[in-house]
């Protein structure tokens, strides 16, 4: 992982902590004794959680197959939020009367979310009929589940999806429709509400909540002058409100200035 | 201008090959004026598309007129920066040629920090910014004001708040033409509470050469350089020579619900749009108005009127750090 990465992802978990309650790691062996490596497991204070995804599911397809298969492991209501996205605030009162809560919908755009004809599958596959090809898929950087009985029906779908995929290549498609559009097509299909803090993904940018690095991690890969400004920032940032954590930062290779 | 675009004209006793010679050897002409945006960077291909504010008096002189949307300059990260940062709009140059008496771009380009960058129509998308067309100076942003006051007198057709029919004042604003219509926030065709009359900041606006189209959010309207092909593999709006017509698959634009109907450049309101599952319009980037407020956790009004920094594609809230 890249410095700025790590430095967000330890802030998202220690501001989590601050903000909303226990927090949990969920990752591969690989991941997690990389997490371990670098002295910082601590900050998931519930602990780091070892999840493994079938062979039968394309690694190279469903590249974030592990978030479904983490989600098995969790006993919902939980929140589940990607690495990169920090959530400043306490979150509990928006959340609290939502069946299912993300940060925002997406467009059914359709070199993202094809129709079913574009996906690859094993013949005695088929898509549940009742499904609504309509419905907005979900971005699911940040996303609660308060059903656990809904939770277990859309990841045994997705799981069905992605064991009887044929694709060896498409990284995308495939895989948002898994994580993604599934998700809405489930909870349509069950009756279940999704909440959003926001519509789309293009109004996020008035908002003081979250901060979701996303594409700027392509700015920091590949602007050094950017990227130490943006660990000193971090780090100054963690430093200030987790004096505790010193030591830890200390011990990273982080470049800064 | 006049002065250099009456040469342009013809002469009586100026052969054909005689002007096209003449006018492929003409200098560069100023052709408008570019503007720029980070929200319209690509940091995939180095594409930054560009807003170009064209001179009337040249494109009347082309054979066919020029899109205000679809074209963008290569640069890096750094330089899209520092063209966002200009805060204001840079000349276009463009040699021209001419071939049986027809007078075509051949070259387009800006000077920018010492080196020529050539403006290049890709038929991309373009994120309007409304928002920045006054510090820019872009000369839309008047007209943008009067079409905001226009549009909420022209509102609600049929009572709908939604529903914004346009009217001529649109005309000027990317040079088109009357028969054009344009969205608003909530999509492309329909105006939404009167704040705007066509594409919001969020919305895309995508030209063709000789048409102009008006798309949304991740470009469901795209232009090309041929004037009787709109619309793309993303296009679901397709145009015409003298009309619109919506939709191949008519669900992209209007969902399940057949709210509206758009007829030449007739826009009827069937009734009012009310979410039932699936949303009217997939192209639109505001769904505010479609989605029901008890889905809404933060809504418009609970929402901080300054921005925060940063945008889906650059991630957000980068300045909460």
């Amino acid at each position: 992982m890249q410095d700025y990465e790590i430095l967000t992802m330890i802030m998202s978990a220690l501001m989590w902590r601050k903000h909303n309650g226990d927090i949990w790691m969920h990752g591969d062996r690989i991941g997690l004794e990389y997490i371990d490596k670098l002295g910082i497991s601590h900050i998931w204070n519930g602990g780091l959680d070892e999840i493994a995804v079938p062979d039968k599911v394309p690694e190279k397809v469903f590249w974030a197959a592990g978030k479904l298969y983490a989600m098995e492991q969790v006993t919902m209501p939980a929140v589940m939020v990607d690495l990169d996205l920090i959530i400043w605030k306490d979150i509990k009162g928006y959340i609290k009367n939502t069946e299912i809560c993300a940060i925002h919908r997406e467009g059914i755009f359709p070199d993202v979310y094809p129709e079913k004809e574009f996906f690859h599958m094993a013949e005695d596959y088929k898509f549940d009929p009742d499904w609504n090809w309509n419905v907005f898929p979900v971005n699911t950087c940040m996303l609660y589940m308060a059903d656990d009985e809904f939770k277990q029906y859309y990841i045994e779908s997705a799981f069905d999806f992605m064991e009887h995929c044929r694709e060896t290549e498409e990284n995308l498609c495939h895989m948002v429709f898994a994580e993604q559009r599934m998700l809405a097509m489930c909870a349509e299909k069950k009756g279940k509400i999704i909440s959003s803090f926001f519509p789309s993904s293009m109004d996020i940018e008035q908002q003081d909540i979250f901060t979701h690095l996303w594409g700027y991690k392509n700015i920091l890969k590949f602007n050094y002058k950017d990227r130490v400004a943006f660990n000193n920032k971090m780090c100054r940032r963690i430093l200030a409100e987790f004096p505790e954590e010193e030591e830890t930062i200390a011990k990273l290779n982080i470049a800064r200035e | 201008m006049s002065f250099i675009f009456s040469s342009l004209d013809r002469k009586s006793n100026e052969e054909q090959v005689q002007f096209d010679n003449r006018i492929s050897r003409l200098l560069p002409v100023l052709a408008g004026r570019v503007y720029f945006d980070i929200r319209n960077y690509d940091n995939a291909t180095g594409e930054l598309n560009v807003y170009v504010e064209w001179d009337d008096e040249l494109m009347d002189k082309l054979h066919y007129r020029l899109s205000s949307g679809g074209y963008y300059v290569k640069a890096t990260i750094k330089q899209a920066y520092e063209f966002h940062e200009l805060k204001t709009g840079l000349p276009v140059y463009m040699k021209l040629i001419s071939r049986e008496g027809r007078i075509y771009p051949y070259r387009t380009y800006t000077m920018a920090f010492g080196r020529p960058y050539s403006i290049e129509f890709g038929g991309g998308m373009l994120i309007p910014f409304e928002d920045r067309y006054e510090e820019l100076g872009c000369a839309a942003a008047e007209k943008l004001k009067a079409q905001v006051q226009g549009c909420s007198r022209k509102i609600s057709l049929n009572g709908s708040q939604r529903i914004c029919f346009n009217g001529s004042q649109q005309i000027g604003l990317f040079g088109s033409q009357s028969r054009y219509l344009f969205g608003s926030q909530q999509g492309y065709l329909f105006g939404s509470q009167g704040r705007y009359l066509f594409g919001s900041q969020r919305s895309y606006l995508l030209g063709s050469q000789s048409r102009y189209l008006f798309g949304s959010q991740r470009g469901y309207l795209l232009g090309s350089q041929s004037r009787f092909i709109f619309g793309s593999q993303r296009g679901y709006w397709l145009g015409s020579q003298s009309r619109f017509i919506f939709g191949s698959q008519s669900r992209y634009l209007f969902g399940s619900q057949p709210h509206f109907m758009i007829v030449g450049s007739q826009q009827v309101a069937a009734d009012e749009p009310k979410y039932n599952g699936v949303f009217p319009m997939e192209t639109v980037t505001e769904y505010w108005s479609f989605m029901p407020p008890e889905w809404q956790i933060i809504n418009n009004a609970r929402r901080p009127v300054e921005k925060k920094g940063g945008n889906a594609r650059f991630g957000y809230g980068l300045d909460l750090i």
